[in-house]
């Protein structure tokens, strides 16, 4: 019998690029397309990037909420992030600012670096299902806290955190709200005016756009003003300088165009994959779901499973990608922060499986994972020790 | 991390997995710390069957799947192996290299085991 294709199932690591978006980053390349510099205004090519940059930055504000003024390109998200906390920090000789023990380490290592400058930062635990108490945010705010950093989506667990809340009693206490959105875009409606987000940090890779390319955006009514990271020509207003990829923006703008078309229909059929899946995974014995089921974006499926060790399991699967939240690269494992601020034991933890199922994934992929991960967990566990 | 060939060929296909009761059994690490392997040792006429169970990684796995393929066949008196054996053998890079010396702790505690018989 043939062997099956293999199944890609790490969307939330990235995602394939749409082919209507490799189509318009290819017209973007070569002497006969739109390759020229949008910073150079003497001649028509330039002139024609420009136009395609802004008909993408209008993409994208279509799809975030925010004014075409307030999007500032960036190479990602790591970047959008690193911008939003050092920027606001210039800002101000020190302060306090609140984030989240399950946020990414794109902003939990800015926050590191801005502790050693004098910040004083409180990352907020989460309960079981992986979600903020808006009380203990509430109560963490005091006179100096200058900015809440909350991710929308986790990474790891799909979890969704109710952005629009805690922009209220952010925006009532005149307190800064950064929301890290690269998990989201794309995938759950975004207005960072009605959820009240002051900053904004989106990417292109998680939503079949292509990786290095991203945006922060800048709330302007009223005005924010944050520092600069990078200088060298002052484009995108000063806040980040460096001649914008017009294949990269193109590409933005076009899976945000897409996302925008096929949002409405594909999250319900992605988040049907993913349930058909855990259900079928409920049929082994001790797997535990991490997270909230209820408050999940839809491709996300995090388990843990009992009496198998993580980088096994990965390497096991023949069949699907899929990521693994530990890896055994010392005498001893370090495993995932999001799942250990769950409350899950390292013993638990040593075996997650980050299942990320996207736009072209079937619904027969579910019952070649399904068949895959079971027949790894049967094979592991007769290995393993009584 | 990638693993050597060696490795994800025993990993994917070991044949020295112990099915039954054996003689003697030495562990070594615990599945809280990461890694447990058993060896299980008996002997036929002074020759030695090994066979193991393993809880970790795939460098785990191989090292001790590798390991009873050493020790199967050879004189019972035969526990003067070294982790470097294991290591060459299985192109283990210096992050996996505790996993040969796992191996080789059980196989310690092992012969001990089978000594006390």
């Amino acid at each position: 019998m043939a062997e099956l294709a293999p199944v890609y199932l790490d969307n939330a690591a990235t995602t394939p690029v749409d082919p209507q978006v490799a189509a318009a980053m290819g017209a973007c390349l070569t002497l006969d397309g739109n390759f020229a510099n949008p910073a150079s205004h003497t001649h028509h090519w330039g002139l024609a990037a420009a136009d395609t940059v802004e008909q993408a930055r209008s993409e994208v504000s279509q799809l975030t909420g925010a004014a075409i003024e307030e999007i500032v390109f960036t190479s990602g998200a790591t970047e959008a992030n690193n911008l939003a906390l050092l920027g606001v920090a210039q800002r101000y000789e020190t302060g306090h600012m609140i984030s989240v023990a399950t946020e990414h380490k794109a902003v939990l290592d800015p926050l590191v670096a801005l502790r050693k400058q004098g910040w004083r930062i409180d990352l907020l635990p989460v309960d079981a299902d992986g979600r903020v108490n808006l009380q203990q945010l509430e109560d963490t705010i005091c006179d100096d806290t200058k900015l809440i950093s909350v991710m929308h989506v986790n990474n790891e667990i799909g979890v969704v955190q109710d952005v629009a809340a805690i922009g209220a009693l952010a925006r009532e206490r005149g307190v800064l709200l950064h929301v890290d959105a690269a998990q989201s875009i794309g995938k759950l409606p975004l207005d960072m005016h009605a959820q009240q987000i002051d900053l904004l940090s989106v990417c292109a890779h998680k939503f079949h756009g292509p990786k290095g390319i991203g945006a922060l955006c800048v709330r302007r009514r009223p005005p924010l003003r944050i520092g600069a990271l990078m200088f060298g020509g002052g484009h995108e207003r000063g806040l980040r300088s460096g001649t914008l990829p017009t294949h990269q923006l193109v590409g933005f703008g076009e899976a945000c165009r897409l996302a925008r078309a096929t949002m409405a229909t594909d999250m319900p059929r992605i988040a049907a994959m993913r349930d058909a899946l855990w259900s079928e995974l409920q049929q082994l014995s001790g797997v535990l779901l991490n997270g909230s089921l209820e408050h999940r974006v839809a491709g996300n499926l995090n388990i843990c499973v009992d009496g198998v060790e993580g980088e096994s399991l990965v390497t096991a699967l023949r069949q699907i990608g899929v990521s693994s939240g530990s890896a055994c690269t010392s005498a001893s494992l370090e495993p995932s922060h999001v799942l250990r601020a769950l409350g899950r034991s390292a013993e638990q933890s040593q075996a997650s499986l980050r299942i990320s199922f996207g736009r072209f994934n079937s619904e027969s992929d579910v019952s070649v994972a399904a068949a895959d991960i079971s027949q790894a967990v049967r094979r592991l566990r007769a290995m393993a020790p009584a | 991390m990638a693993h050597s060939k060696q490795v994800l060929q025993r990993f994917n296909c070991p044949q020295h997995v112990q099915v039954d009761q054996a003689e003697a059994v030495g562990t070594a690490g615990s599945r809280l710390a990461g890694s447990q392997i058993e060896i299980h040792l008996s002997r036929r006429d002074k020759v030695l069957q090994a066979g193991f169970k393993a809880y970790g990684c795939p460098a785990t796995i191989a090292s001790a799947d590798y390991l009873c393929e050493l020790l199967k066949g050879a004189n019972a008196k035969f526990d003067e192996l070294e982790r470097h054996a294991i290591i060459r053998a299985l192109e283990l890079p210096a992050a996996r290299q505790h996993c040969a010396a796992l191996a080789i702790e059980a196989m310690r505690n092992a012969f001990e085991a089978l000594d006390k018989k």
